[in-house]
């Protein structure tokens, strides 16, 4: 039952290259931050009308991923399937970098990050804002405890306990996370219950999605290689979880679809709005998972493929939610047709900038780079993978 | 609701001097040094009928008065949206700026409490604590909150304004404060009359007398927000 | 003698002046001031309350620095009243990125 795991070797092929590159897109995301700081944010596509762009879908994708990437951990020690346990502290270890990595994303978009201080000096307890902010700095202490219980063998006893800790807390951070859209009440395409269920699924899916692809990509720098059975078995859990995922959205759209004064929300969404019908249906519902579904349960061996598809698909769902959800005009006299130089009454336009789409690059590069560092530097991975399927 | 005349700062009433055309008096300047007080509600009644398609006389009034608008990307302020009735064909044209909720969204969901409604009922950012996160810009059920994503120079004395940080209307605060109307209401007294200013609370104010008299609505009242902007004739 | 004791009341007149109008005796001032603008600030912005004299454009309409030609000088400026001891001291003012730092009538 103890897990005893090595480190990346410092001679592992292609290490230090991979160092440097990530190294580079973090510092090519500082600077864009940088640059949007002192320059302002005219640089980046994000307006007046669509105030959270790529660096948003980015960050939340992250964010959510972070805690979808426990579900390997919580498997293991709260449902007490021991054959997962070697890869649990990966699981630990991938969830904080994501966290990090997005959290770092939406501090360096603000329009003020120098007063970060300010955020943590007056926080407004009626906030879902301030909440997310304890639910996301507690995640990382939490999952790090839980980290620290699975490397510790005289911990070890506490795992299980941390580990339910760990479970209730990324529920109520993906809870949150939703929340921060669902609770809007003058939004027509965020304000929805159901955003907080459709972001847990989300994170479940697509964390897990992004844990298969890091302990697939960890292999090519000399981590454990997994063997077919353990990869069929995460295969079916994603496929699962992807569809439960889209179930979710569909719920959604359905109510939307079947209440006359919503029903532009869905159609812009779903029929007319250009950029993001085609983001739905060819990324989430094509590519992101009916795809997917067919690699994972028609052929076998394409897991990896299929968890790349499923990611992408999830970054695709949160940009048509997000951006898309912004794009819809309000509707700020039910049954009137409005024209304003602002550009009332008709969808807003968005085209992400370079600088934004670095910064959202920078987070992913981060979270890979504390990924790779702390295998190489803890005993994250297990020494060999043929005993998980054991 | 109701508070002692003397604790009553009111707006006097505006006096008819002729059918249509309105003279507005000043309200009352408070005491310097003393704060807001919840026995003072302002509010807008905006007359629809009497406002005219084309003319933003109120959104000059408050460019000038407020000096944003110097970048294509600064935020209105306030805006004049052209509306037409999809079932009858009817058209309007109104102005929409932040419309002072008694319950904001941006209040509710503003990270640190920069976004604030004071006890007056005017719903501010306290660009002091804004860290740009845009949340409250996202919440606002009107588009009436923005995000200043350029560098601002000379800005005016009594309104501050920062790249990086939030803003939105300030129903004209430092005017208020001063005993003086706000900017647009002044400048659509000389040109439409369609807006009426003062005193929600105090039943004697002639916005009061006017709300009981005739109809009117908030913009998506179903929201519940209890606006203190008020349109007349939608 | 009397002409001397003139210019040099002449000479300090302004700073005199200067001394009566702010909230308190410059070298308290130099102590304080970041202490009275933050506590004016809240109230100011928060409650309305706004106390003559007080404001931060008393505080730059009083200690505007001028250039040759007679401009009001900006906080980018080194000679700038805040920013010529702000540089000395290595503490950033964050005022004037809302704030402007010069009297309004130089800007119109």
């Amino acid at each position: 039952m103890v897990v005893s795991g090595v480190t990346l070797i410092p001679s592992a092929p292609r290490i230090w290259p991979a160092l440097g590159l990530l190294l580079l897109l973090v510092a090519l995301g500082l600077a864009s931050a940088w640059t949007m700081e002192t320059q302002g944010h005219h640089i980046t596509g994000m307006t007046n009308r669509i105030v959270w762009g790529l660096p948003h879908v980015c960050a939340i994708f992250l964010i959510l991923t972070a805690s979808g990437a426990l579900n390997v951990a919580s498997v293991a020690s709260v449902f007490g399937r021991s054959d997962y346990k070697p890869l649990a502290p990966l699981s630990a270890l991938l969830a904080i970098a994501l966290l990090t990595g997005g959290l770092a994303v939406l501090v360096l978009d603000l329009g003020r990050p120098d007063r970060l201080l300010v955020a943590m000096l007056h926080q407004n307890p009626f906030s879902i804002f301030a909440w997310n902010v304890l639910l996301y700095s507690g995640f990382i202490a939490v999952a790090g405890v839980y980290l620290w219980t699975m490397l510790v063998r005289r911990q070890n006893r506490h795992t299980a306990a941390a580990g339910v800790v760990a479970l209730v807390w990324r529920l109520v951070l993906t809870t949150g996370t939703g929340s921060i859209f669902g609770f809007l009440a003058g939004r027509a395409a965020f304000h929805s219950a159901m955003m907080a269920p459709l972001f847990v699924a989300a994170s479940l899916a697509d964390g897990l999605a992004v844990f298969m692809l890091v302990l697939a990509g960890l292999a090519a720098f000399g981590g454990p290689v997994p063997d077919t059975a353990l990869r069929r078995r995460l295969g079916r859990l994603l496929g699962i979880l992807t569809a439960a995922s889209l179930y979710f959205a569909l719920v959604l759209h359905l109510t939307w679809l079947y209440a006359p004064d919503s029903r532009a929300v869905s159609g812009f969404l779903l029929l007319h709005g250009g950029v993001f019908p085609v983001l739905f249906w060819g990324g989430q519902v094509v590519l992101g998972t009916a795809v997917p579904l067919w690699l994972l349960f028609r052929c076998a061996g394409r897991e990896v493929l299929a968890a790349s598809l499923v990611a992408l698909g999830g970054l695709e769902q949160l940009g048509v939610l997000l951006i898309g959800g912004q794009a819809v005009p309000q509707s700020l006299l039910p049954g009137w047709e409005l024209h304003s130089a602002f550009g009332d009454g008709s969808a807003a336009a968005y085209a992400p900038s370079l600088p934004e789409a670095l910064l959202g690059v920078g987070g992913f590069a981060l979270a890979l780079l504390l990924v790779l560092l702390g295998c190489r530097l803890l005993r994250i991975l297990p020494a060999r993978l043929s005993e998980v399927s054991a | 609701m109701s508070h002692g005349p003397t604790r009553r700062r009111l707006l006097a009433a505006a006096i008819t001097v002729a059918p249509g055309l309105l003279l507005v008096a000043e309200a009352a300047p408070r005491a310097p040094g003393s704060p807001v007080t919840a026995h003072t509600r302002w509010g807008l009644l905006i007359d629809v009928a009497r406002c005219n398609a084309g003319c933003t006389a109120c959104v000059d009034g408050c460019r000038h008065e407020q000096g944003w608008g110097g970048a294509a990307s600064d935020g209105p302020w306030i805006r004049k949206i052209e509306a037409t009735e999809r079932q009858t064909n009817r058209s309007v044209s109104l102005p929409v700026m932040c419309q002072h909720c008694a319950e904001p969204p941006c209040v509710e969901v503003c990270p640190t409490g920069a976004s604030l409604r004071r006890a007056d009922g005017i719903v501010l950012v306290d660009r002091h604590r804004c860290i740009g996160c845009r949340y409250c810009v996202m919440a606002c059920p009107f588009d009436a909150r923005f995000f200043v994503d350029t560098e601002v120079h000379d800005q005016r004395p009594y309104t501050p304004r920062g790249k990086g940080t939030a803003e939105g209307c300030t129903l004209c605060v430092h005017r208020l404060d001063a005993g003086r109307l706000p900017a647009c209401v002044e400048a659509c007294a000389s040109a439409g009359g369609a807006m009426l200013f003062g005193d929600l609370i105090d039943p004697t104010s002639e916005i009061s007398q006017a709300l009981r008299a005739r109809a009117s609505t908030a913009l998506r009242a179903e929201l519940g927000l209890a606006s203190a902007i008020r349109y007349q004739g939608l | 003698m009397r002409l001397g004791l003139i210019l040099i009341a002449l000479l300090l007149a302004p700073l005199a002046v200067r001394a009566a109008e702010c909230p308190a005796p410059p070298a308290e001032m130099r102590r304080i001031h970041m202490d009275l603008l933050a506590h004016d600030r809240n109230a100011a912005a928060r409650e309305g309350i706004r106390r003559p004299g007080h404001g931060l454009d008393d505080c730059i309409t009083c200690h505007v620095v001028r250039d040759a030609g007679g401009a009001a000088v900006d906080a980018t400026n080194p000679r700038h009243f805040c920013t010529s001891c702000h540089v000395k001291v290595a503490v950033s003012v964050d005022c004037f990125s809302c704030h402007r730092a010069t009297p309004v009538e130089a800007a119109r």
